[in-house]
């Protein structure tokens, strides 16, 4: 599935915000009921956003529709999928945010091995 | 209730990397006063498998040994160190060179990178700091999950197992 154009249809920072819900969601099938958590947990006091909120519904809805089945009810191995393909395509996304550079870092992971 | 009053933790090499250098050393911390919640030798508790941190620790060790390139662990800790970073930008914790680097780092980071770390967390220094987590956000009702926003360094151990 192309997430990419979803993605870019909100903020950069809503994207990854939703992309963390649907993570957690998806991360939850297979859990024993009683063991499942709210995936718009907020992590940090301002979050959640709402426009994070909706795009989140709308990628879980998207992959419902795709599958023909609610995401409690995919299987670890296809919900995984659905983890890998959404965290590859908000890494994409962040390679463009403005300012990066692949040599910082490159240099900065360097230095990670050398401090330790 | 476990009333020994050490709480445990399991991070990942990376996310103690970029708390150390941009975040003043101090750490975001979900824990338990169990280590191993499952072990016999554990007073009965609630703490189900996925917030176990003897648990966590050796399944992202094991996807990080097997160079498991599509480790859902990974991704899912490179988003929220990401979503950390920008939750920071945005209350104005953090300036916006600082976050550029935090996001090339997390973007260059190898497999090797999310290796996972223990963090041995003595109560009482942090009895003011625990937070307990929501029941909505636990894994089971009645499990014992606490949330540290601001951990700093000097109060608690990181090992390597």
């Amino acid at each position: 599935m192309n997430w990419r154009t979803l993605l870019e249809s909100v903020p950069r920072m809503a994207a990854t915000e939703a992309v963390g819900y649907c993570m957690s969601a998806l991360s939850q099938v297979g859990v024993p009921a009683m063991s499942k958590t709210d995936y718009f947990f907020p992590m940090f006091r301002s979050m959640p956003t709402p426009e994070a909120v909706e795009l989140a519904k709308k990628i879980l809805s998207k992959i419902e529709e795709a599958e023909g089945k609610e995401i409690e009810d995919l299987d670890t191995k296809m919900a995984n999928r659905y983890i890998c393909e959404l965290g590859t395509a908000n890494d994409e996304l962040i390679e463009r945010v403005e300012g990066l550079s692949r040599e910082r870092g490159a240099e900065l992971i360097r230095r990670l091995h050398s401090e330790q | 209730m476990n009333h020994k009053r050490i709480y445990y933790s399991c991070c990942t090499m990376l996310a103690y990397f970029i708390c150390e250098r941009y975040y003043g050393k101090h750490h975001y911390v979900w824990c338990t006063p169990y280590f191993d919640a499952s072990s016999r030798m554990s007073q009965n508790n609630c703490v189900p498998t996925t917030s176990n941190p003897r648990e966590i620790y050796w399944s992202l060790r094991k996807e990080v040994e097997a160079g498991d390139l599509h480790s859902t662990k990974v991704f899912s800790t490179r988003r929220n160190i990401q979503g950390g970073a920008d939750a920071k930008l945005s209350a104005g914790l953090i300036s916006a060179a600082t976050h550029r680097e935090i996001l090339d780092v997390v973007l260059r980071a190898q497999l090797h990178e999310f290796k996972p770390l223990l963090l041995v967390i003595p109560g009482l220094p942090v009895c003011r700091l625990l937070r307990p987590v929501p029941v909505s956000e636990r894994a089971a009702v009645l499990s014992e999950e606490f949330l540290i926003e601001n951990l700093p360094r000097k109060l608690f151990d990181a090992i390597e197992l």
